[in-house]
């Protein structure tokens, strides 16, 4: 009977989640390699250098989301520009800057932050939007505080990020080990724990999930791959800017969504909010190649968003009632 | 038998804030016996269950297994004592596997505890001796009926080292097959000195399961007895705090009359869920209907019915419009039809909190003190000022704000509003839960001068003894159909709660269309 564990799910879930966003990704590429001869042609690797802090915070959105009870973390935008701020102005313009400092500095800066929201939500039960509305104004503070304008001169290892010479990109690699890490997670009864606390928490709880620990480890993983985005911003702005972190908190959670994780909890995974992190930066991308004011790219993100939803939306309801 | 008790609960005391749910509640269950445990709603048997499950700690009082002191502070400390809890809500994680599901909460937060071979097996064991394919162990949730969904919360109970299995109301989501499959094998396991206690409104399960059984009145522990003397009447009488000799001769208070003058609204082959028995149901002009039943039996789906607030899955609901029959089409529609509905939980869903007393008040009749759009404030306090007095609502004064009145007050000024209106139907949904005698009679006077004056009310309760006292007919609902219409000598205290436990007194006058 072990197979029993292992036999397919019934009809059901035929689509996987990331499907659509990933569908959309693959035409938005074709529609810019339209547009641009020079995209498919190494343009793509810089695209990917610029959008990969907003693809690792959709990345860090997701566990919190996948946790349910309304979870949400506003504060990783703030939360990375934090990171890149205390990495810049605190540790490299010290001359604290080798690698086997920073690097671990940058996550586990991150893995405090996702403490710090994790506490709020998970043990003190602030409702998790209040809980990090209130770090995202905390965080971005304490990030103009530390550094009012912006600072350049980064070692020279920190140029390794936004290489573009390899066959991929080197962020591609950050991404992959991230994803890899996360993959190894899935691989742990967490993973089962999570989605059972996102999709029922009541059902969870009485059947002996520890939910309160598995909603924090939830923020503090957010947490972590916020760090690791904070970093990667760093080495993409070529520099510490306090202004810049609190941009991506919307773009972030717009991302999650359209890459059909469902805002309830308890269905979808980090590729889906790659993709649709992905998705985002190609609108941005062809909008801006074809000169398309600003005000058009702020319609275009909510116009694509109010679809994902509607259509994440349907699908749910759908699998409910078949 | 007079082994020690598996698990016992002695003296327990538990509050929500000022409200006493359970007082000094004593519970002992015996190793190899199913104990049956009864009462009302709100006799604390949830509490009890809570309690039992580590959802929450009693105030007062200690728990004891094997007549060891225990905590049971949460789910997982009660399962270490071999304590189970199926509830009644079918608790599935519906993005998770079946056998995820069962296995839930066994795991460490990251170690993946091995599932054995044996365990597995066991699994399939009990969903097959539950008469269930084995497949649903690996179908996604989504697609199971409840009653799978509910053999897998069963599953997830049984397959853990189990003592004590506690079935909070957990057979109403079971098909009769899968729950008598389902009582053999409890019954197979008593002798493997496992414990059930099982919490049911049904006599007739409980008659064939139980060996002896707690009952349960207002938070106290009536007694504990014994098979053989746990026969329905014994264990209602126990339930109502009324001798056995006294429920015969326990009389109602109203003196009732008229119902020559016709039929104001009516249910026809209306069934409360979609596979409930379809029933009619007359409303006489003039009466007032009380309309009773456990919780999550039907009753407040019945009212909802009459008031338009949610349509029946089955039937149609009427009322006479002049001599027309005027079919409810949904909420809108029933107010213009001059249906009005006063809702229950009256500080959720019936008062604006954040406004004063005359727009609670004048709320429903804003159109009517208006022109062309613009409220007259001066026509509304005077429409405020006469329904105050007319209510007798304290203080006097329309610009108090709702939430300084009392419960018995705020519900007069929830009344009023739709009084205001002017309705041929008046719905109240137990309009008078925790509110004082005094304005309870005041109610009770307000709606027979109604009545008189030709309006008919529909009203649900959850206090028998205002059913009997304030009503002209009473109407029970058990297990989402209408179990009994009782009036005149039929309705008696004990006539009334048979019926809500599906035993309905041979004498009952029966509105069914088919059985």
């Amino acid at each position: 009977m072990t197979t029993v564990d292992r036999a397919p799910i019934r009809g059901g879930r035929a689509v996987p989640y990331f499907v659509p966003a990933a569908l959309a990704v693959l035409v938005m590429i074709a529609i810019t390699a339209q547009k641009s001869s020079q995209f498919l042609d190494g343009g793509w690797k810089l695209v990917l250098v610029y959008a990969s802090p907003l693809v690792l915070l959709a990345m860090a959105q997701a566990p919190v989301v996948l946790s349910g009870g309304g979870g949400l973390d506003l504060s990783v935008g703030p939360g990375a520009g934090l990171v890149s701020v205390i990495l810049a102005a605190g540790l490299i313009a010290h001359q604290i800057s080798v690698a086997w400092i920073v690097i671990p500095a940058a996550v586990l800066l991150g893995v405090v932050i996702g403490a710090v929201n994790g506490s709020l939500v998970a043990l003190i039960r602030i409702p998790p939007i209040i809980a990090t509305l209130a770090t995202y104004l905390v965080f971005a503070g304490i990030a103009t505080q530390v550094l009012a304008s912006p600072t350049g001169a980064l070692p020279v290892w920190m140029d390794w990020f936004t290489d573009v010479e390899g066959v991929v990109p080197n962020v591609v690699w950050v991404m992959l080990l991230v994803g890899g890490l996360w993959w190894l997670l899935t691989r742990t009864a967490f993973w089962r724990n999570l989605l059972m606390v996102g999709s029922n928490d009541r059902a969870a709880y009485t059947a002996g999930v520890p939910v309160t620990a598995v909603r924090f480890v939830a923020y503090v993983l957010t947490g972590a791959m916020t760090g690791v985005a904070g970093l990667v911003l760093t080495a993409v702005l070529g520099g510490a800017d306090a202004t810049v972190g609190p941009t991506y908190t919307m773009l972030a959670i717009a991302a999650v969504a359209l890459g059909g994780i469902s805002l309830a909890g308890g269905r979808g995974g980090l590729l889906g909010a790659a993709c649709g992190a992905a998705l985002l930066f190609l609108i941005q991308n062809y909008l801006t190649l074809t000169e398309a004011s600003s005000f058009v790219l702020q319609m275009a993100y909510g116009l694509v968003l109010v679809v994902a939803i509607v259509i994440n939306g349907a699908w749910d309801r759908k699998r409910k009632n078949p | 038998m007079t082994s020690s008790p598996l698990i016992e609960l002695a003296g327990i005391t538990h509050r929500y804030g000022a409200t006493v749910a359970l007082d000094g509640c004593q519970l002992d269950i015996r190793p190899g016996e199913i104990h049956g445990l009864v009462g009302e709603n709100g006799s604390g048997k949830s509490t009890v269950v809570k309690l039992l499950s580590g959802i929450m700690a009693p105030t007062e009082g200690t728990v004891r297994v094997d007549g060891k002191d225990v905590d049971l502070r949460s789910p997982t400390a009660a399962q270490a004592h071999g304590v189970l809890t199926v509830f009644q809500e079918t608790l599935i994680s519906d993005d998770c596997s079946g056998l995820d599901n069962v296995f839930a909460g066994t795991d460490g937060l990251f170690r993946r505890r091995r599932r054995s071979k044996a365990e597995l097996e066991l699994a399939t064991e009990v969903v097959e001796r539950l008469g269930t394919s084995p497949s649903i162990l690996t179908a996604s949730p989504y697609q199971l009926s409840l009653a799978e969904r509910q053999v897998l919360t069963l599953t997830r109970a049984l397959v853990r080292p189990w003592r004590l299995l506690i079935l909070d109301e957990a057979t109403s989501a079971l098909d009769l097959a899968t729950r008598d499959r389902l009582f053999a094998l409890l019954q197979a396991e008593r002798s493997n000195g496992r414990s059930v206690l099982f919490v049911s409104h049904r006599m007739d399960e409980l008659e064939i399961l139980i060996d002896r059984a707690t009952v349960q009145r207002s938070g106290h522990t009536v007694g504990t007895v014994d098979r053989a003397e746990a026969t329905p009447s014994r264990l209602l009488s126990m339930m109502d705090g009324r001798s056995e000799s006294e429920h015969a001769g326990a009389a109602t208070v109203t003196a009732r009359r008229r119902d020559e003058q016709g039929t104001a609204a009516r249910l026809c082959g209306v069934a409360l869920s979609s596979d409930a028995r379809p029933f009619d149901l007359d409303v006489r002009r003039g009466e007032i209907l009380g309309v009773g039943g456990l919780d999550g039996h039907g009753a407040v789906a019945l009212v909802e019915a009459f008031a338009g607030v949610s349509l029946p899955p089955k039937g149609k609901v009427e009322i006479d419009r002049d001599g027309l029959w005027s079919r409810v089409r949904g909420y809108r529609n029933a107010v213009a039809s001059g249906i009005a509905y006063v809702p229950g939980k009256r500080q959720e869903e019936g008062l604006f909190r954040t406004l004063d007393v005359r727009d609670n008040l004048a709320m429903a009749t804003y159109g009517e003190h208006s022109r062309l759009g613009v409220l007259r404030p001066h026509a509304i306090q005077q429409a405020v000022r006469a329904q105050m007095q007319r209510l007798g609502v304290v203080p006097d004064d329309p610009d108090y704000p709702i939430t300084g009145l009392s419960g018995g007050n705020a519900q007069k000024v929830l009344v009023g509003r739709w009084l205001a209106a002017e309705p041929d139907l008046l719905v109240l949904n137990d309009p008078l839960r925790g509110v004082d005698i005094g304005t309870k009679r005041e109610f009770y006077a307000l709606m027979r001068e109604l009545t008189d004056a030709g309006m008919t009310v529909v009203m649900l309760s959850t206090e028998i003894e205002e059913l009997l006292t304030s009503c002209d007919r009473v109407a029970v609902c058990h297990d989402h159909g209408l179990e009994a219409v009782l009036e005149g000598d039929e309705m008696t205290y004990d006539g009334v709660l048979s019926a809500m436990f599906g035993q309905a007194p041979t004498l009952a006058t029966h509105e069914r269309t088919r059985a």
